[in-house]
Parts: structure tokens; C-alpha cells; sequence
């Protein structure tokens, strides 16, 4: 379980890694507009999965997660953010912290499912729970990857 | 009693957004990005918040694909709203629904079936689209 998750916490690094190398390499083509939105997407998606990632592998210290989670996400948004111009950082920034807050709030419901009072069966589901949302998670972040990569060509 | 017609008030959902969507569809070639991404990010948005909040009242038993569900409702309506005037304006849409679809079934399932905050969130719903049409009529 803890083997599943640490893989799917590396290939997501891995996939914001390289899809960061390609906009660098290619950062001279396109204008500050198209700059805003890639970094809009980029570092909202990434964020996102590796708070809730975060969350699912390491459930002691609850806030003290949550504090260098959001740091982190506002790091990615910084780092999206810079390529460009300086007004898509303030975009990159403000998507960063709002993903990974959402990734925070997404991994606590799924870890302990009465703080929202959802019925008392999803009890004896929290493993298979777990599984589903960080596959599906990781399967957001590989399409929207795919969808900011093709449109470097339209 | 009540719990029956939320299938109708889905239903009805989508329905407005049908007629605002063709609304929008004809009178395309004069709006220009800047309105088209403020278009894209508020149809995206609200559509997801209200049609989680309405599917898990129906189904409080499937928290999983109700969250899953309302992720791909959220996508696809804002790609679609987003499609009519550019692929910038797509990305965006898609960004903002995804965001909002995967954050409204919590916010449900804490409010507990009440209904006063379900009547709020399509007064909400149907201002907005109001505030739509009339802000691309006037453009």
C-alpha cells in the first residue's frame, strides 16, 4: 500500500519535472497570455495530488503537513509562474495554494469520513477509498498534462 | 417527499444550460477572449458546485463515483463553454470546473440535506446565468 502510493507520488514529481524542462526550453515561443493559463492548470493539478498524496502516506501530524503542503504548492505556483512574466506568477501562485488546500480538505475526508457525516459503512472502506482517489487523482494529472502539452502546437 | 424531484431539478439544470449554451453558440463571433474566459470559468463553476450538492443528496451512499461523476461534469461543461471561442479559453474552463467538481460533494455532504442551502445555491445558479446572457448581450 505505502510501495503504491510512494511510486504514484514519484511519477507525479517526475511528470511535473519534465513538463517544466519542455516549457523552459521552449519559453521564448509564447506570449504572456498563454503563460498565465499553463500556469494556472500546471501548478493547480500538481499540487492538488501531491498534497492529497501527502496526506494518504504520512496520516500522523496533521498540521504540520498541512503547513509545508501549502508552502509547497505555492512553490510550484512560483516556479510555473516565473517562466514567463511576473503577472503570471501572482495567477500561479493563488491556483498553487487554492489546490493544495483542496488536496489537503479531499485526503482528511477520505481518511476519516465523520467529519462530514458521510454513513458509518465507509468505515470499512477507507483502503479501497484510498486506492481509487490516488489512481484517479493521478489520472487527472497525466490528462491535463497531455491537454497543456498539445497545445503548444495549436 | 422531497428527495424524489431532485432528479427533475437536475434535469431542469441542464436544461438552462442547454438554452444559454445555444444562446451563447449564435452570437459567438462578437465576444472576445477576455469575456469568453470570465464565460467559461463562471458556467464551469457553478454547474459543478450545484450538480454535486444535488447528486449526493440523492445518492448519500456513493461518495466515490459521486465525486468522480461530478469531476467529469465539471470538465466537460467548461471545456464546452470554453470550446466556442478559443483553446486558451478551453484550458482555462477546464482547469476551474475540475477544481470546483472535486470540492462540492464534501460541501454537501457536511450540509446535511438541508434544503434551504440547496434553494440558495440555484438562486445562485440561476442569477449567474442570467448575469451571463445579459453581459454577452451587451458586449
Amino acid at each position: 500500500m505505502t510501495m503504491y502510493l510512494l511510486c504514484l507520488f514519484i511519477l507525479t514529481s517526475l511528470i511535473g519535472f519534465v513538463i517544466y524542462k519542455v516549457f523552459y526550453k521552449k519559453r521564448l515561443l509564447y506570449n504572456d497570455r498563454f503563460g498565465m493559463i499553463m500556469a494556472m492548470s500546471c501548478s493547480g493539478i500538481i499540487s492538488l495530488n501531491i498534497a492529497m498524496l501527502t496526506q494518504f502516506i504520512i496520516s500522523d501530524h496533521l498540521f504540520f503537513l498541512m503547513i509545508l503542503t501549502v508552502v509547497l504548492g505555492g512553490v510550484v505556483g512560483i516556479v510555473f509562474g516565473s517562466l514567463v512574466k511576473y503577472q503570471s506568477l501572482l495567477s500561479g501562485f493563488l491556483h498553487g495554494i487554492v489546490g493544495s488546500l483542496t488536496g489537503n480538505m479531499i485526503g482528511i475526508v477520505v481518511e476519516d469520513p465523520s467529519i462530514c457525516s458521510l454513513p458509518a459503512s465507509y468505515f470499512s472502506m477507507i483502503d479501497q477509498n484510498i486506492l481509487i482517489f490516488s489512481a484517479f487523482g493521478t489520472l487527472l494529472v497525466m490528462i491535463t498534462i497531455s491537454i497543456v502539452y498539445y497545445s503548444l502546437r495549436v | 417527499m422531497i428527495a424524489s424531484y431532485l432528479g427533475y431539478l437536475f434535469y431542469g439544470n441542464l436544461l438552462i444550460l442547454s438554452l444559454t449554451f445555444m444562446y451563447v453558440f449564435r452570437i459567438r463571433k462578437l465576444i472576445g477572449f477576455q469575456l469568453g474566459m470570465n464565460i467559461s470559468t463562471m458556467a464551469g463553476g457553478f454547474t459543478a458546485i450545484v450538480s454535486g450538492v444535488i447528486l449526493i443528496y440523492q445518492f448519500p451512499l456513493k461518495f466515490v463515483i459521486v465525486t468522480i461523476v461530478t469531476t467529469l461534469i465539471g470538465m466537460i461543461v467548461g471545456g464546452l463553454f470554453g470550446s466556442l471561442f478559443d483553446y486558451q479559453t478551453l484550458l482555462t474552463g477546464y482547469g476551474n470546473g475540475l477544481m470546483m467538481g472535486i470540492m462540492s460533494p464534501m460541501i454537501g455532504a457536511a450540509a446535511k440535506n438541508s434544503y434551504v442551502f440547496l434553494t440558495f445555491l440555484e438562486g445562485i445558479f440561476i442569477v449567474s446565468l442570467f448575469l451571463l446572457v445579459l453581459s454577452s448581450k451587451r458586449t
